[in-house]
């Protein structure tokens, strides 16, 4: 995984694990514009790599979260919608939620909850109502770096 | 001398001042305090026996135990007042006073009674007339000077600790209308009745959020059978509350809908969007089951179904 020039770590912007299947992603930095492009790079090719169904946003590390930081998330799952996987943001604290109410964000389409485990019941629930496509097995070994 | 909000002597002095009361006034006082602290023995006795004429005398000293005891504190009070140390100690014990009085719940105007009756046995009952008549009338009004500024300090905090009382049983009445109850598994409700107005749709909001973070439900029913009018702006207060809910992992629905408010809303052409809203609370609880896997038997029992 190449790392960005402009932002110089060690660590990555968050913590992949591939889990039953779904991409666990624990975001680790308070987002701005620069941490959410390299979100998404991060997270796009390790949907590519592991061919995940499902995206689990872990933002319970969050402490703040405004508006445009939402709506860079909501791209993020879009894209990886687009990749052929379905997203929940799990984690959401009622102090974040209050303020995003307050801003009147758009949450049509949005999948959240509040644990891990829920999480991934929707994540297998989502799996499970989907038509397997020809030969197309879904029974991978996970190939996790 | 240090400047504290309460009792410090700037503060004692700016009060006499503005009561007026000057050094000469405070001497005068003294020095009828000789005539009268040899006296107060029968200030207390006079005093009893117009207060046992008083309807709410036996309210409040029918215990002989008690009524002693006031005694012993009203004598010391006196001789406080006419000794006149106006300091720190004065008016904190003073405020103490206010703060008794208005803890046993005495009503003001009792109290106000009680302290005209008081002024009228010091320069009336008790005076030995020895004093020059140009004298005495200064001192007397030296003396409802200070009493005005005693009264006062004995009122403020008498209405600081109502007011106090006042803003407690209004948080408790805010915390009562807001009972977000587990009323099953994972099911959570609030049923709303009365206004909904942005502060109380913000207290609202605050309570299902915090109990939805406790109980890790997953849906809240929320009904608003109680809710007489539903405008643009209480539909814009409840579906932010659906959103920010959704956000948390739990699905509100609304239920208690009535046909009015149903016109009303489309006529007003509010959309809800994906928010699921019912007629009776009994719909939204059947919709809560199926969502969080449990069955209703052919019995009418609930039963956990297999999960999905």
């Amino acid at each position: 995984m190449t790392c960005p020039k402009e932002i110089d770590m060690e660590t990555h912007v968050a913590a992949m694990n591939l889990v039953d299947g779904c991409l666990v992603a624990t975001i680790q930095f308070d987002l701005n514009h620069q941490v959410l492009k390299v979100l998404q790079e991060e997270v796009l090719q390790k949907l590519q790599e592991t061919r995940a169904r499902g995206l689990i946003l872990d933002c319970s590390a969050l402490a703040l979260m405004d508006s445009q930081d939402f709506s860079g998330l909501k791209r993020l799952t879009a894209m990886a919608s687009l990749l052929g996987a379905q997203s929940v943001f799990v984690g959401l604290g009622p102090g974040i939620v209050s303020s995003l109410v307050e801003l009147d964000v758009e949450i049509d389409g949005v999948q959240a909850t509040l644990t891990l485990e829920d999480a991934f019941a929707l994540c297998k629930k989502s799996h499970s109502q989907e038509e397997p496509l020809g030969d197309d097995s879904q029974v991978d070994s996970d190939e996790c770096p | 001398m240090k400047d504290t909000a309460r009792g410090s002597s700037s503060e004692a002095s700016h009060l006499m001042t503005e009561y007026e009361i000057s050094p000469a006034d405070l001497e005068k006082i003294r020095r009828y305090g000789k005539i009268i602290i040899p006296k107060l023995p029968d200030y207390v006795t006079a005093f009893y026996q117009w207060l046992k004429t008083q309807p709410e005398f036996d309210e409040f000293f029918s215990d002989p135990k008690a009524l002693a005891h006031a005694q012993k504190l009203q004598l010391e009070y006196w001789r406080d007042f006419f000794e006149a140390p106006i300091d720190e100690k004065f008016l904190e014990h003073r405020r103490t006073v206010g703060e008794v009085h208005a803890r046993i719940g005495l009503p003001l105007p009792v109290y106000f009674m009680s302290v005209n009756k008081t002024l009228v046995i010091f320069t009336e009952k008790l005076y030995d007339q020895s004093l020059p008549v140009k004298e005495y009338l200064a001192t007397v009004q030296a003396i409802t000077k200070m009493i005005h500024f005693d009264t006062a300090l004995v009122v403020e905090t008498y209405s600081r600790m109502t007011n106090q009382k006042i803003s407690r049983q209004s948080q408790a009445l805010m915390e009562m209308s807001t009972p977000v109850t587990a009323i099953w598994q994972d099911i959570l409700m609030l049923p709303i009745v009365g206004i909904i107005d942005s502060k109380r749709s913000q207290d609202i909001m605050n309570a299902m959020l915090s109990k939805i973070g406790d109980t890790r439900s997953k849906v809240i029913i929320m009904d608003i059978s109680g809710v007489g009018v539903v405008d643009t702006a209480v539909a814009n207060h409840l579906i932010k509350i659906t959103k920010a809910t959704k956000l948390m992992g739990c699905e509100c629905t609304i239920s208690g809908v009535s046909p009015a408010i149903a016109q009303t809303m489309v006529e007003l052409g509010i959309n809800v969007g994906e928010v699921r809203t019912t007629a009776t609370l009994r719909d939204a609880l059947e919709a809560a089951f199926l969502k969080t896997g449990a069955g209703i038997r052919a019995d009418g029992g609930v039963s956990k179904r297999a999960s999905v």
